[in-house]
């Protein structure tokens, strides 16, 4: 490290269109891998809907942080019911009933204070609601910062936001080498802001239709977004049609950095939460994985 | 009419492929169906379905700031407001990063200079498809990086229940989107019964919970089904541990069948490529069973 070492925290996104294709498996493998390696750690989970980094890195979350947004409270003794604020809201959170201050439907308010701006008197005070948590855990060396949204709530973005956040602090107090963020499956605005300013991404992906047809998807987004991306093949050995992904990323000009097998010894340790890294690093995965890892300091630069 | 809708909460855990072998077998008795695909993120359902696509409509559920560099003079006042980030001075103007902007038209009312406009934009389409079977499916996608996913799956239910009525359709079958965010919410609100699969994994039983919750919050009765039963037996008995404990049935076991990736290559439901598999057989009890629950409700 000590010459070629980078002042600022390179930071590596792990992506990839469809779900359960084994982004969380690649984000703490290579996580976990890279702090053997010396590296100093971060492991960002952005999946707010479904975070699983912690399960597989088996270790408990702590120092719960709230995410919080602006709720808008009517001063009924200020308010006029002159209706501007319920034209401001164009989430239809607010809804006008004559000669009565607006009703607030809190599910639908999205934070954004436009209410508030609008009304001409005043009478729009804050308020909040909790609509996720982040937490931090340690696991095998490295820092873990997870981000839950809370159950029924729709404002997912602000929790990713949320997470990213209380990262970069950390970032800016602890000097990591390298931070790995995890992020949701799908090709919309969670992904992209979960992948926000990232050095490199890894798209992760299977040889199915499914896993065709979503690559191609995730990687229009990081096109869209001028990243520098490779593929990661998970169960290359699944089915025998590995070419339908190498034309998808023939057809991109990326490439497949590592192909990954169905592997018995993989499925255990993510049963028991012991990354296989750790718990056999003799295995075939486990060397795919480290060679994976060396990709990633070549390409980040650490 | 009765709408079903398969949930997980972890993605890849065979929401879609079920879904599209429960379509068949409902298509295969005889019943009028309608699918409908609400993984707008990720819409899977008609590679496997197949068919022609005989109308596609875009769907303008987004707004966004868009900035006159005339009239603006970079005074930042609406970068400093803007609660998603999405504004930013460039070269002296103010600059809307598009897939940021949520459209709340905070911008518009700071600026002192009315710079701003918000206008609706295409965040995706909902398009019709006939398939090879005959029946209808509806799918909608939502366009890279776009936000309102919740938006676009409500009108693809829309359109599914409008044809449902129109065709006197027995099912409206939705394949829902994975986790437990907006886009799932839609995807329940409204539907008779929902499937939750899981797989033997300790991640995949932890999202389920999470998932369980919000059909129980919209007061939708559920089952679950494990897929990849075999996979691991110890956390097999945990997720049947888990539905006993919390009172939800496990509707049935789908065993790991090295068959149902090839199907998926070959584009065809498991049940109709390999009727005799492993994974058939269970599937075709999951069916037996749910409908005659579907027949009580």
């Amino acid at each position: 490290m000590g010459l070629t070492r980078k002042e600022k925290t390179r930071l590596v996104g792990v992506t990839g269109g469809k779900g359960g294709t084994g982004k969380t498996t690649i984000a703490v493998n290579l996580a976990v891998q890279l702090a053997q390696m010396g590296f100093k750690v971060l492991l960002i989970d952005c999946d707010v809907d479904a975070p699983n980094t912690h399960i597989l890195m088996n270790c408990k979350l702590h120092t719960e942080e709230e995410v919080k947004i602006f709720l808008p409270k009517v001063d009924e003794n200020l308010c006029v019911h002159c209706g501007e604020c319920v034209k401001a809201c164009r989430a239809h959170a607010l809804m006008q009933v004559e000669d009565k201050p607006p009703i607030l439907f809190p599910d639908l308010c999205n934070g954004c204070e436009a209410c508030r701006i609008a009304c001409p008197q005043k009478a729009i005070l804050e308020d909040w609601k909790i609509v996720g948590w982040t937490y931090k855990a340690e696991a095998y060396n490295v820092d873990l910062i997870v981000g839950k949204l809370k159950l029924g709530e729709a404002e997912s973005s602000v929790v990713v936001r949320g997470v990213r956040k209380r990262a970069q602090k950390l970032i800016e107090k602890e000097n990591y080498d390298i931070a790995i963020i995890d992020t949701a499956p799908g090709a919309h605005c969670d992904v992209m802001r979960a992948l926000y300013g990232v050095d490199y991404a890894l798209a992760v992906t299977e040889p199915t239709l499914f896993g065709e047809y979503d690559l191609n998807l995730i990687l229009k987004l990081t096109k869209e977004m001028g990243l520098n991306v490779s593929v990661v093949l998970n169960r290359a050995n699944m089915t025998k049609e590995k070419k339908i992904i190498y034309d998808v990323c023939e057809n991109h000009g990326v490439k497949i950095v590592s192909e990954i097998p169905l592997d018995e010894t993989l499925l255990k340790c993510y049963v028991s939460g012991v990354p296989v890294v750790i718990q056999n690093p003799d295995s075939r995965v486990a060397r795919i994985f480290k060679s994976l890892a060396d990709f990633v300091i070549e390409v980040a630069g650490i | 009419m009765k709408e079903i809708v398969i949930v997980s909460g972890k993605g890849g855990v065979g929401k879609t492929s079920l879904a599209a072998s429960l379509i068949f077998l409902l298509f295969r008795s005889g019943f009028k169906v309608v699918g409908a695909d609400a993984d707008v993120d990720a819409p899977n359902l008609a590679l496997i379905l197949r068919g022609e696509k005989i109308e596609s409509k875009p769907i303008r559920a987004s707004e966004k700031a868009f900035i006159n560099s005339d009239k603006c003079d970079g005074c930042g006042i609406c970068v400093e407001r803007c609660k998603f980030m999405a504004l930013n001075i460039e070269s002296g103007k103010a600059v809307v990063n598009r897939f940021l902007c949520e459209g709340c038209g905070v911008c518009k009312l700071v600026c002192p200079k009315n710079a701003v406009e918000i206008k609706d934009v295409e965040s995706g389409v909902v398009a019709t498809i006939r398939t090879r079977y005959g029946f209808p499916l509806i799918s909608g996608r939502l366009h890279i990086g776009e936000t309102g996913s919740g938006k676009i799956v409500n009108a693809v239910k829309a359109l599914a229940r409008k044809l449902a009525e129109e065709e006197k359709s027995d099912f409206i079958f939705v394949d829902g989107p994975p986790g437990v965010g907006c886009p799932v919410i839609s995807a329940i609100a409204g539907a008779n019964y929902a499937i939750a699969v899981a797989e033997p994994t300790p991640t995949a039983l932890y999202d389920l919970d999470r998932v369980l919750w919000i059909t129980k919050h919209f007061k939708c009765p559920s089952v679950i089904v494990i897929n990849k039963a075999d996979m691991d037996r110890e956390m097999r008995n945990k997720i049947i541990e888990y539905a006993e404990y919390n009172n939800v049935e496990v509707l049935g076991e789908i065993p790991l069948d090295m068959t149902v990736p090839y199907s998926v290559v070959n584009a065809m439901p498991i049940v109709e490529y390999a009727p005799e598999s492993e994974a058939s057989k269970s599937i075709k009890a999951v069916y037996a069973k749910l409908l005659k629950i579907l027949d009580s409700l």
